[in-house]
């Protein structure tokens, strides 16, 4: 018997050297999928790029391609390939015990395994494993178990499961375990009446969920490791040497690995599956086997004991069968699911007599069996001897061709996904996206010359053309008030009476000199007054740079405001910022005539000044021919004052007038001077340097083209995006090998 | 022609100007200046009547007290003896007359109404009738008004426009036959300032023609140029004192006269101190008046020795003609020896002098 324990560490070793291979077709299949995956974004890019309907054609075809049955395969070909990843990277070989309750099951464990009754229930012909137990041998003497428990959730599913197959339609559910213990028995249970056995059944169990919740609530969701003597009570109904001392952990119990040491030395790495017997009146007992059986079995022994009295076998037993062998092939059962005959040799339930004939019917009957093992399942030598020596060969020999068989089948359905997958690359490869045109600049070209043309050099020529040159002509209003406003406060500069006498009276002067200090303090306040005009000049400029810079800022002109917003800001700081943010040096003609643009401005000074200047030589002593004569003197501070004004305030009566009559001629210089401005400006940002300007603004107009037309930058970028992915996914389906798809083991 | 030794010739001059605008000072300073200028010739010239004699006595003596003046800048009260503003019209009468020949004078009868009635239509008859029987038209301007502040104050102050528009109604109803019949003088008064100060009296007169365009270009017509005799004769009737400045008050606005909506000018003696009056050019109206007749005389005298039939022509006329009447003076043959000297005292190119129409030829011999 050496020997198995070897083989079975071969087998375990050669599967986990498939592992690789299944891997890698696994994340084949989710690229493949990822490939879906990207198709299914790019509709969806599609769909929200599709503002002016030029996507609708292909997205109309795109919904026509359906990928349910590519997700489908791919769902169960995934499926199947972790299944195979599940089996392959098992430490040990795995051998399920089904059957209906009180067939021996749990015999055999205690025999194969060397546990006692204590941890592996079994009783009579009776319903008495409550969790589902896999029990691992290890090398060690001390036994242990590790019990997982459901989680809340899980619990909660099982209860309401069990109020829907009580109550059907009536839709009372739980959704938490404190509602468990207020669930109302009594109203449920005079809902069912005595036809209802099944349903009666039911309700019995979901009681024992009711009453004895407190019990194991606080496990749930949890993993305890406990010794070989506490299991029972996690496992069983209830205690083995006194059957009215009942166990309900057992009902929070998902499932206990119990670990230790089989008696047999050649077992090797096994482990043997406990079932909960088939009949019994918990929901989900069989499916739950079914499932153990297809995803944790190498091997399945269906365990028998036939009743001496009825001696044919029952649709019980066939169902079973026939159950599993749909769940993992009748070619696989064919090889690993063995049908055992509970020999029982002598007392209740002795059977002997009728064990030939049946065995004959099974294998008559061609079952799809590997073989019918006849076991005294009491006899431990005999269930080593013909049961589990025979089954670990049969699986020694045989496994390997099962894995083999198992990967072909799986290979199976990467056939069904390539066809699927290749329907949607035929579908795809004939939808075509019309290309874009790569180079946005030149697709923009128009827009950005007529914005230069039009919005900007075209309005700005319109602003000198119809504004401002027609009010070359005119006068300045503004300016014009600003003046009056100025003369008005001339006079108010003639000094009082009083004050000419307090001159006079300091003894200083005399008549003459105070007429003379008079006039040089009237020529400094005059020309102090008119300086003050440069404040209305600068507002003036202001606003006229405000106009150009509309013209260059405003969406519907020059639209330059996009990169640098014209908000809040004078028209100067404006340009600073623009040519920070250009780059003057990247600009050099653009960039001298904005600055000259933004360095124009005038004053008083450079038109005005010198002519008012001109008016005050009569209050200017140093330029009169004959100055003028005063009648009286110091003699009389009253009357000498009071001529000194008289004289004061017709000299500046006479200036005041030669200022009004002149003045008007100026009138018109602020509008002029705008005029020039823009002209200046015009002439700049459309002919310097023969024209190559335009050149220039062409060229910041394509640099800020994503600032400027975001909509339309972004339009084209998504484009560009839609091929490029197009192209892509297209590339990607049609590159994909179809190789890829299959499991390849060397 | 028979003379009539008791015979004199009356000329009727209307005087068309702006109220205030210094009508009598003028005719008070005509009459002074042309006796100084040909006090030492034949000429004479004397108010006709008392009451003209009593207001150029009262208005002489108010201008004479304006050189009295202490003040820097002042300002000159217009008309205030003359009885302008009672409402009815003044005759002021002048006789001019050969020394030596009591009979045969030449009468100047000067027609000065309300300012007021310039414009209203109650007058219009009073108007068509003045410049029907007007020989002379005398249009006194106020210079500063006319000058100072691009003209702006000059309708309120001159009328110009009403009274050329006035002029452009009624004259054709005064231009009689193919003959010269009206002497238009356009009497540029307070023009110190541009003759002295500015030494721009040219500029005074294209203002002048600039102002009155519509009138001067009516006459210059085809029509009417060989009727009419006009001229610009500024004078200067104070010559020391000149307009200096309109009134403001103290935060520069003009100051106006309340009920007529003028300018307050200002004066000041020229120098800045006081001195007395200096009028010169002011006996050129008076010339060119004297001449216009003369001239005008010698032109029908010398027209009814080429042609009988224009003789026969002013036989014809109703009216007795001015023409006929200087030469039935005794003293006709007198006042055409005058002429040269006239003439020669005529200024009509410099200081803004100008004869704008000239179908006489006042100078020519």
């Amino acid at each position: 018997m050496q020997h198995i324990s070897l083989k079975i560490d071969n087998i375990i070793n050669n599967r986990k050297e498939n592992l690789p291979f299944i891997k890698k077709t696994l994340e084949n299949i989710n690229h493949c999928e990822k490939i879906i995956s990207f198709l299914k974004n790019t509709k969806t890019k599609l769909t929200i790029h599709n503002k002016d309907n030029q996507y609708l054609d292909i997205i109309e075809k795109l919904d026509r391609i359906s990928l349910d049955n590519f997700y489908l395969c791919y769902k169960n070909y995934e499926q199947q390939l972790i299944k195979l990843q599940k089996r392959f990277s098992r430490e040990e070989i795995h051998i399920s015990f089904v059957g209906r309750a009180g067939q021996g099951k749990s015999l055999v464990l205690q025999n194969i395994s060397g546990l006692n009754s204590s941890v592996i229930p079994s009783a009579e012909g009776s319903d008495c494993t409550g969790a589902k137990s896999v029990i691992t041998n290890i090398d060690s003497d001390n036994t242990y178990a590790k019990i997982t428990f459901f989680s809340n959730i899980e619990i909660i599913d099982i209860i309401n499961t069990y109020l829907e197959n009580i109550l059907y339609n009536q839709n009372y559910n739980i959704h938490s375990i404190d509602e468990i213990s207020n669930i109302p028995i009594d109203i449920v249970r005079n809902s069912i009446d005595y036809s209802k056995v099944e349903e009666s059944s039911r309700l019995t169990h979901l009681c024992k969920y009711i009453e004895h919740i407190n019990e194991f609530k606080d496990y749930l969701g949890k993993t305890i490791k406990v010794n070989e003597y506490e299991i029972e009570q996690y496992v069983a109904q209830y205690n083995h040497n006194d059957t009215s001392q009942k166990y309900y952990k057992y009902l929070g119990v998902k499932i206990a690995n119990i670990f230790c040491k089989f008696p047999h030395k050649d077992t090797g790495k096994i482990v043997l599956v406990d079932t909960i017997g088939i009949g019994a009146t918990s929901i989900g007992v069989e499916n739950s086997m079914l499932d153990t059986v297809e995803n944790d079995s190498d091997a399945i022994v269906f365990m028998f004991r036939p009743d001496s009295l009825r001696t044919r076998i029952s649709t019980d037993e066939i169902d079973i069968i026939q159950n599993i062998s749909q769940k993992i092939t009748p070619e696989y059962a064919k090889e690993m699911l063995f049908w055992v005959i509970n020999k029982v040799e002598s007392g209740k339930g002795e059977n002997v007599k009728c064990i030939p004939e049946l065995k004959q019917r099974i294998d008559s009957e061609k079952y799809p069996i590997a073989d019918t093992l006849v076991v005294n399942c009491a006899s431990k030598q005999e269930v080593e001897d013909k049961l589990l020596i025979p089954i670990l060969n049969r699986i020694s020999e045989r496994i390997n061709e099962v894995d083999k068989f198992i990967i072909d089948n799986t290979n199976k359905l990467a056939y069904q996904l390539i066809e699927e997958f290749n329907k949607i690359v035929l579908a795809i490869n004939s939808i075509h996206i019309n290309n874009y045109n790569n180079n946005i600049q030149r697709e923009m070209n128009p827009i950005i010359e007529k914005t230069r043309d039009i919005g900007l050099l075209n309005n700005i020529r319109e602003l000198y053309l119809h504004k401002y040159k027609d009010m070359r002509e005119k006068s300045c209003k503004e300016f014009e008030n600003a003046i009056n406003e100025t003369l008005y406060t001339l006079l108010t500069f003639v000094p009082t009476k009083e004050t000419v006498i307090t001159i006079l009276e300091n003894g200083r002067n005399n008549q003459h000199n105070t007429l003379e200090d008079c006039t040089n303090i009237l020529r400094i306040n005059i020309i102090n007054e008119f300086l003050k005009l440069d404040n209305i000049l600068d507002k003036i400029v202001i606003s006229m740079k405000n106009d150009v810079i509309h013209v260059f800022a405003d969406d519907d002109k020059g639209k330059l405001g996009n990169i640098v917003e014209y908000n809040n800001i004078t028209p100067n700081q404006w340009i600073n910022l623009f040519l920070e943010k250009i780059g003057e040096t990247e600009y050099p003609l653009i960039s001298t005539s904005l600055r000259a643009f933004r360095d124009f401005n005038f004053s008083v000074k450079g038109f005005l000044i010198f002519e008012v200047r001109n008016e005050l030589d009569i209050i200017d002593f140093s330029l009169r021919k004959q100055l003028p004569i005063l009648n009286n003197n110091l003699e009389n501070l009253d009357a000498t004052s009071e001529e000194i004004v008289e004289i004061l305030m017709d000299n500046m009566g006479r200036i005041y007038d030669k200022l009004e009559d002149n003045i008007c001629s100026f009138y018109k210089i602020p509008n002029r001077a705008m005029f020039a401005a823009i002209k200046d400006l015009y002439d700049r940002i459309a002919f310097l340097d023969n024209k190559n300007v335009q050149n220039e603004w062409r060229y910041l107009y394509e640099e800020f083209m994503r600032d400027i037309w975001p909509d339309k930058y972004e339009n084209h970028a998504s484009k560009k995006e839609i091929v490029d992915i197009w192209n892509e996914l297209k590339r990607y389906l049609n590159e994909y090998d179809e190789n890829l798809f299959f499991i390849r083991i060397d | 022609m028979k003379k009539d030794k008791n015979k004199d010739l009356e000329i009727n001059v209307l005087m068309l100007g702006g109220r205030r605008c210094g009508k009598t000072s003028l005719l008070t300073t005509i009459y002074n200046s042309f006796d100084t200028t040909f006090g030492s010739t034949d000429l004479t010239i004397t108010p006709t009547d008392n009451d003209t004699l009593n207001i150029l006595f009262d208005k002489n003596k108010e201008i004479l007290k304006l050189f009295e003046n202490k003040r820097h800048s002042f300002a000159i009260d217009e008309d205030t003896y003359l009885s302008t503003s009672s409402g009815s019209d003044n005759y002021y009468k002048f006789t001019i007359s050969i020394k030596g020949k009591p009979r045969g004078k030449i009468k100047l009868n000067f027609i000065d109404y309300p300012g007021e009635w310039l414009g209203n239509k109650k007058y219009g008859s009073f108007f068509t009738e003045k410049i029907q029987q007007a020989d002379v038209i005398l249009i006194t301007i106020d210079t500063p008004f006319l000058m100072q502040k691009s003209g702006k104050n000059n309708e309120a102050k001159n009328h110009s426009y009403q009274i050329a528009e006035l002029l452009k109604t009624h004259l054709e109803y005064g231009l009689n036959g193919d003959n010269v019949s009206k002497m238009i003088l356009f009497v540029p008064i307070k023009c110190e300032r541009y003759y002295y100060t500015e030494n721009n009296m040219s500029k005074l007169k294209e203002r002048i023609k600039e102002v009155y365009k519509n009138l001067i270009s009516h006459i210059n017509n085809e029509a009417y140029r060989n009727k009419c005799e006009m001229a610009i004769t500024p004078v200067l009737t104070l010559g020391t004192i000149e307009f200096s400045r309109f009134d403001r008050t103290s935060n520069g606005k003009l100051k106006t006269n309340p009920t007529h909506e003028t300018f307050i000018p200002l004066y000041v003696f020229r120098d800045g101190v006081p001195h007395e009056q200096q009028p010169i050019y002011c006996e050129q109206p008076l010339i060119y008046i004297l001449l216009y007749l003369i001239k005008r005389a010698e032109v029908a005298r010398n027209k009814k020795k080429e042609s009988r039939f224009l003789i026969f022509k002013m036989l014809k006329s109703a009216v007795v003609s001015i023409e006929e009447k200087f030469f039935e003076m005794p003293s006709a043959d007198d006042f055409v020896k005058q002429s040269d000297k006239l003439k020669s005292r005529l200024e009509s190119q410099r200081y803004g002098y100008e004869i704008i129409t000239d179908p006489l030829k006042l100078k020519q011999k």
